[in-house]
């Protein structure tokens, strides 16, 4: 662990001959530069922190090589390209964190694998295209940020598949069609944002069996039709 | 059965809604705020909605609402900004606006067809008022001094 240091340079490449470290804690530094594919070759390594620091370029497909990782946390660097599908191997990551980058593409299918989720943080990014049906088999997702992204299309029936989410996060986008009733199945459903896209259609009267939410934001669509008397009776 | 008791924020501003808002809004016993600004909302106020306990900031500005203002106004206890600017409001200016004792320093009731004259209770407000807006209504008489 060298977290709160004020270490500065690049990663070593030499980082992949640390074949059996479990933690890699460099959280609060000020590191730089790109992630070495060699990091791939860590693979016991369960968790990976690098806040803080300024990253650059791609992140390298060798990260889906790392299978035991719970958490990934690359948030607020400046990555660019795209997810690598491989990520979708990490079948026990529990925590995603990819916020505030650069990232763009399409968020690809195979995110579907990564079925230990609890967190996934994609907000403040430049992704594109429609929301993969296949974020229905992550049924153990708390929380799942999306907002301030470019993407497009309808919202998935399949979200009705996520009964253990407490925070949707999808403002900020260029969502279209209208809201699956299938929301209604969300039961467990806290704060629920949706607000700046174009959504159209009426608000379902099965929003209304959301009996735990705290907030609702739909503002700023081209919803239509009455304030459903069933969320209140 | 729907039941969202719990619900703290209605953000459903700037769509393209229609209808009343229901009166049984009022079971929505935690809501703090409530915006529902620009929509194409119509019936009349239901002043059940100024007697919620928690309701902090109600805007309802830029819809087509009709009816009177509650006298109800002046006994809630939480109510702080209040804005119904541009709908279609009649009636007159219930003088027990002038006893809220919630706190509320923000009203805009601009861009109505509200009538008659301003009641000087108005003026006990004077201490906690931020923003008074009756811009734009059908109101006569004089402004009470201590608004002034």
């Amino acid at each position: 662990m060298l977290s709160r240091n004020s270490l500065t340079g690049t990663l070593p490449i030499e980082l992949g001959l640390a074949t059996s470290l479990h933690q890699l804690d460099l959280n609060g530094n000020s590191l730089r530069g790109t992630i070495p594919s060699e990091l791939g070759d860590m693979t016991a390594l369960s968790d990976l922190g690098f806040s803080r620091s300024s990253f650059t370029g791609t992140l390298p497909s060798e990260l889906g090589l790392l299978t035991m990782p719970s958490k990934l946390d690359f948030g607020d660097h400046s990555f660019t390209g795209t997810i690598p599908s491989e990520l979708g191997h990490m079948a026990l990551l529990s925590e995603l964190d990819l916020d505030g980058n650069s990232l763009t593409g399409t968020l690809p299918s195979q995110l579907g694998g990564l079925t230990s989720l609890t967190s996934l943080h994609l907000q403040r990014n430049s992704f594109r295209g429609m929301l993969p049906s296949e974020l229905g088999r992550l049924t153990g997702l708390e929380i799942d940020e999306l907002n301030e992204n470019r993407l497009i299309g309808t919202l998935p029936s399949q979200l009705g598949m996520l009964t253990v989410m407490s925070q949707l996060s999808l403002y900020v986008n260029s969502l279209t069609g209208t809201l699956p009733s299938e929301m209604g199945q969300m039961t467990t459903l806290s704060d629920l944002d949706l607000h700046e896209n174009s959504l159209r259609g009426t608000l379902p009267s099965e929003l209304g069996l959301l009996t735990g939410l705290s907030t609702l934001h739909f503002d700023v669509n081209s919803l239509s039709g009455r304030l459903p008397s069933e969320w209140v009776s | 059965m729907g039941q969202l008791t719990v619900l703290s924020d209605l953000f459903l501003n700037d769509n393209s809604l229609t209808g009343s808002i229901p009166s049984e809004i009022a079971a929505m016993k935690d809501l703090r705020y409530v915006d529902l600004s620009a929509n194409s909302i119509n019936g009349t106020f239901p002043s059940e909605i100024v007697l919620m306990k928690n309701l902090r900031e109600l805007s309802l500005t830029q819809n087509s609402i009709t009816g009177t203002l509650p006298s109800e106004l002046g006994i809630s206890i939480s109510l702080e900004t209040f804005d119904l600017s541009q709908n279609s409001i009649t009636g007159t200016l219930p003088s027990e606006l002038g006893s809220s004792i919630s706190g509320l320093f923000y009203i805009d009731l601009s861009d109505n067809s509200i009538r008659g004259t301003i009641p000087s209770e108005m003026g006990l407000l004077t201490d906690q008022l931020y923003y008074l807006d009756l811009t734009s209504n059908l109101l006569t008489g004089t402004i009470p001094s201590v608004l002034g």
